[in-house]
């Protein structure tokens, strides 16, 4: 997975803000990769454009070595789908849900997984995750670091090769953020590239790489 | 993805807003059951109205004024216009029906009956035996009230005439003689027997309960020998020279072919009962006026209920694109969650509209005043809202769903 010489740019109020400059950046799997930065600094759009959700205005994005740079909506849904998973700060889970509902969910659009094999799979991703005695809890009779579990556990379901995480102990206490933390450094042995946003500096004693953003230009700080 | 993955994955977002999803789709059903119960009420009504012009054979009678012509010419005349549509001519209005006395051997029968010939034109609805095949045949009101009054609608005192179907009954007339100084004298008493073959619904077929239809031919007899006998031509020209000539038409529709070719042939005409269909028409306004309200206003909430539902739905919609699902696939979900609301709600609609007819129709069955008016039950304005309200949600579903709220939502 490999960013060349990516650039973003808004139009605000006929003024042009330029959010990203120049970034590159290669990552490799087995690996947990921070990136630190201050509000403002343009991580989230670093990650909306990792996460296929948003385009670059220019540069390339390579995966897997093919430029998937301008690809249409629904290419990249597939993508999404089968390749990466989010984390975020706010969990997104549907609170009308069970965690097992709630994690089941990606399982429709994976045309490898039959039905009544849903059910089983995020039993056992949940159970994984340690969250076997909470699969019929709803993300309200959970704790925060219960519901980034599930969050996380969503988001690993498809068994995706990248996982993105944008500030996921931003709502956690500090044993919680070191449990999260433990659990994307030990996701990433899996043969995995786990991206991690954060300003926590926790952070840092779990990362392979670090990198910091500042004014939109990405540097490596720390190998 | 399978259709029952799209059913479930809409299901959960129904469970997501069950409160919403439980207005949305009560509204929907309060609509649902209005149209219905519209169009049925309207249906009824001109249904009945179809129905009274077609079965009181009154309303398919022309009178043709003879002024100073000789009755037996005027009618000769019509008749050798030979004008379609015109199934008897009566001589005037006192040959159109006879009262009668009626008995039978049990003698559990007797009282009163009108007699009406069967001629082309009259309809009732038969609901036990079978129909006039020949002279002396006759087919009943399936009720009889014993007495002298024959038209009291209390069914408990009522006789099942369908248990005389086979059988014979009597009726008993006399012809008098009249004198210009007022006296009268019995000329004939008669006393005919008829075979009850069958009995009509008298309700449905808009008579009183003691009713009866004989063939044709018997008919003629019966008024022929019922008629008064006068002490001389001129008084019998007297006593009917106000009378017009009745011409009774096949169905109420060619009422005004008829009428227009008498007028043609130069004959002043004139309807024996005036029939006044305006609260029908002004009911079927009502109806579409309220229909097409309702269309329109569910437009407007179905609208108000998407767009909230959008609203309150962003991280579900943000949700389905972290993880993959595809914009159209998330427009599918959308549209098939609010079209299992609207078929629920078209489903319990459908449901409960039979039930309230029935109740409406015992009340009515049960009132005298209503027996008649037959409750009729109309799927169209359901059918057509379910439609109408589908394609509201897919073409509402696709606006919200472009690509410029897509990418708002990211």
């Amino acid at each position: 997975m490999k960013l060349e010489h990516i650039y973003k740019e808004y139009n605000l109020n006929s003024n042009k803000i330029i959010v990203l400059k120049d970034v590159n950046i290669e990552f490799k799997p087995n690996n947990f990769y921070a990136i630190m930065g201050r509000s403002g600094s343009g991580k989230s759009t670093l990650v909306n454009i990792l996460g296929l959700l948003d385009e670059a205005s220019s540069g390339n994005y390579y995966l897997n070595e093919k430029n998937i740079s301008s690809l249409s909506a629904d290419a990249k849904s597939d993508i999404i789908a089968k390749q990466i998973g989010f984390v975020f700060q706010s969990f997104y889970l549907n609170n009308s849900l069970t965690a097992l509902e709630n994690v089941m969910l990606p399982l429709y659009i994976n045309k490898g997984v039959k039905k009544e094999e849903r059910k089983n799979i995020a039993t056992s991703m949940l159970k994984k995750l340690g969250l076997s005695d909470r699969l019929n809890h709803k993300p309200k009779e959970l704790s925060g670091g219960e519901q980034q579990r599930v969050a996380i556990a969503r988001a690993l379901i498809n068994n995706p090769k990248i996982i993105i995480a944008d500030e996921p102990t931003g709502n956690l206490d500090t044993a919680n953020e070191i449990e999260i933390f433990k659990t994307l450094k030990d996701i990433s042995k899996e043969n995995k590239i786990v991206i991690v946003v954060s300003h926590n500096p926790v952070v840092i004693d779990y990362c392979d790489y670090l990198y910091e953003m500042n004014d939109g230009i990405l540097k490596e700080v720390r190998r | 993805m399978k259709i029952t993955d799209i059913l479930s994955l809409s299901y959960l977002n129904i469970k997501t807003s069950k409160f919403k999803a439980f207005i949305y789709g009560l509204i929907l059903f309060f609509f649902f059951l209005l149209l219905g119960l519209l169009f049925s009420g309207s249906k009824t009504i001109s249904s009945f109205a179809d129905r009274y012009t077609n079965t009181d054979f009154h309303y398919k009678v022309a009178m043709v004024d003879i002024g100073d012509a000789k009755r037996e010419d005027v009618i000769k005349e019509i008749e050798s216009l030979n004008i379609p549509h015109i199934s008897k001519i009566f001589s005037s209005n006192i040959d159109i029906f006879t009262t009668t006395k009626i008995s039978n051997v049990e003698n559990d029968i007797n009282g009163i009956v009108e007699l009406y010939g069967n001629y082309q034109g009259i309809e009732y609805v038969l609901d036990s035996g079978r129909d006039i095949e020949e002279a002396g045949e006759a087919v009943c009101a399936s009720s009889f009230y014993p007495g002298l009054l024959s038209h009291v609608n209390d069914k408990s005192e009522m006789i099942d005439m369908k248990t005389k179907v086979g059988k014979d009954i009597f009726i008993k007339y006399t012809q008098y003689k009249s004198f210009f100084n007022g006296e009268t004298i019995d000329l004939n008493t008669y006393n005919v027997p008829l075979k009850v073959v069958g009995t009509f619904d008298w309700e449905k077929s808009l008579t009183g309960s003691n009713a009866c239809y004989v063939a044709e031919e018997t008919f003629d007899e019966i008024i022929k020998t019922s008629r008064p006998v006068y002490e001389n031509a001129e008084m019998e020209e007297d006593k009917l020279k106000d009378l017009d000539i009745l011409v009774l038409v096949d169905k109420y529709e060619n009422l005004p072919i008829v009428l227009d070719e008498l007028q043609k042939n130069g004959y002043e005409t004139s309807l024996y009962y005036k029939l006044d269909l305006t609260p029908v028409v002004v009911i079927e306004k009502v109806v579409t006026y309220l229909s097409i309200s309702i269309f329109i206003g569910s437009v407007f909430i179905v609208y108000q209920f998407i767009k909230n539902t959008y609203r309150e739905n962003v991280n579900q919609i943000k949700l389905y694109k972290f993880i993959g699902y595809k914009k159209k696939l998330i427009t599918l979900i959308f549209i098939v969650q609010y079209s299992l609301l609207t078929f629920i709600s078209f489903i319990t609609a459908s449901i409960i509209l039979p039930i309230i007819r029935l109740i409406v129709s015992n009340i009515f069955y049960n009132n005298p005043n209503l027996s008649a008016l037959e409750i009729k039950l109309s799927y169209m304005g359901v059918n057509l809202y379910l439609i109408f309200v589908t394609l509201a949600i897919i073409i509402i579903f696709f606006r919200f769903m472009s690509k410029k709220n897509i990418e708002k939502w990211s």
